[in-house]
């Protein structure tokens, strides 16, 4: 039985095309169609982070619309999900930041929460609304004294998992780091204790499992952007 | 929203482009390991849930906690589409029962016609999966539905809408 994936798709409704007919060859594995492709998603995500309005707000929703429980997508099937032992977890800070200290998932739990009820748009196609809550990105960031003005903000994730948010994105209003969801703290599966949920890019860039946040201005490529994703992944 | 989603010419035309290929446009780019790159390699092919179930047998009930069974209202099941492992529907949740026995199960209106007209038949609670707002059929084939008997009520409890149930999760 196949499973339907997209890549594999487009991947070979380019394959199909005259070339591949006169050829036999798989025109999308070519190097300068493989360029052009780097050049135009390079462009794309310059395009998305000039045209980004960082105050503007995304939809929310009521309570009655969220579903109950959120849906599971990581890149492994549920049956492989590591639980993260709560009680020994530290959430290290590296990079362009004034405190270093880690914080403990308790330590998080006291700070001021934000809600967000919010649709969650997954690049597959699918999406739904769901209720997060926790510290606020841009607050969070500012008490630890990060540079506000460098370019990127890093995750590390269990793993070796790994995702970044341009900082424009990271200081919206409507970014946090999530440790409810449906006013519960969140489980295993969903990214406990710590994830990021942000309602201005597309699902995959919400990093679960989060065990390190650097601020940084090196750019470097994330788990999917080296899979061929878009990095900037805006909505 | 930002602008992307108002001016798609901007970016939807090249979207699919940019689905393809993996964008590395010079900028720094860390050498993978091995291991990394195996990591990744692997990542592309996982199967969605269930997919590998004949390669790793072991009891329903073992397989099911391994799936993180979470609770769900048992209002919200009710009408919930149930999909196959090619996600073609098999039929629609009618209500939710206790048997005689305490075993959970999910009445689903099933016919071969995506659900259409069912008849009634009976699916173990942990048979099945959540996604949002449908239900994976993880362990029970479409066959196996084609040659579930329909479904009488000799005995088993409906579920009151408030009422919660443990269901486990997958991923397609």
């Amino acid at each position: 039985m196949g499973d339907f994936d997209r890549r594999e798709v487009l991947r070979g409704a380019l394959s199909l095309g005259a070339l591949t007919l006169l050829t036999g060859c798989d025109v999308s594995e070519e190097d300068y169609v493989q360029k052009g492709l780097r050049a135009v998603s390079s462009w794309n995500d310059a395009v998305q982070g000039t045209i980004f309005r960082p105050d503007h707000l995304a939809p929310t929703f009521s309570p009655a619309e969220v579903v109950k429980p959120p849906r599971f997508n990581a890149y492994f099937d549920i049956e492989d999900v590591k639980p993260i032992d709560g009680a020994t977890w530290k959430l290290e800070l590296v990079g362009l930041v004034n405190d270093k200290r880690p914080w403990t998932a308790q330590q998080i739990y006291q700070l001021p929460e934000q809600e967000l009820i919010i649709r969650h748009i997954c690049v597959e196609g699918w999406d739904y609304i769901g209720q997060w809550s926790g510290p606020n990105l841009r607050a969070f960031l500012t008490r630890v004294g990060a540079d506000l003005t460098a370019k990127y903000v890093y995750f590390i994730c269990n793993d070796d998992f790994t995702e970044s948010i341009d900082m424009a994105s990271a200081l919206h209003p409507q970014t946090i780091l999530a440790t409810k969801y449906a006013g519960q703290f969140i489980t295993d599966p969903f990214g406990y204790p710590l994830r990021l949920r942000t309602a201005v890019k597309l699902g995959y860039k919400n990093a679960k499992w989060i065990k390190a946040i650097e601020i940084t201005n090196t750019f470097r490529e994330t788990f999917w952007s080296k899979q061929g994703e878009n990095w900037f992944a805006g909505i | 929203m930002n602008l992307a989603t108002k001016f798609p010419v901007a970016t939807v035309g090249l979207a699919s482009a940019l689905l393809i290929g993996p964008p590395t446009d010079g900028r720094a780019v860390p050498q993978p390991s091995a291991t990394a790159a195996a990591f990744e390699l692997a990542q592309a092919m996982v199967p969605r849930t269930g997919m590998m179930d004949a390669q790793r047998p072991m009891p329903m009930n073992e397989r099911y906690l391994k799936r993180f069974p979470q609770p769900v209202r048992v209002g919200d099941l009710i009408d919930l589409p149930v999909l196959d492992l090619n996600s073609s529907t098999l039929g629609f949740v009618r209500e939710v029962v206790r048997t005689a026995t305490g075993q959970i199960e999910f009445i689903i209106n099933y016919s071969r016609w995506w659900g259409w007209f069912g008849r009634p038949v009976a699916v173990p609670l942990e048979k099945l999966g959540i996604e949002g707002r449908h239900l994976m059929s993880l362990d029970m084939s479409p066959s196996d539905y084609a040659a579930a008997p329909t479904w009488h009520n000799t005995g088993a409890a409906p579920l009151p809408a408030d009422a919660t149930v443990r269901v486990a999760l997958s991923r397609s």
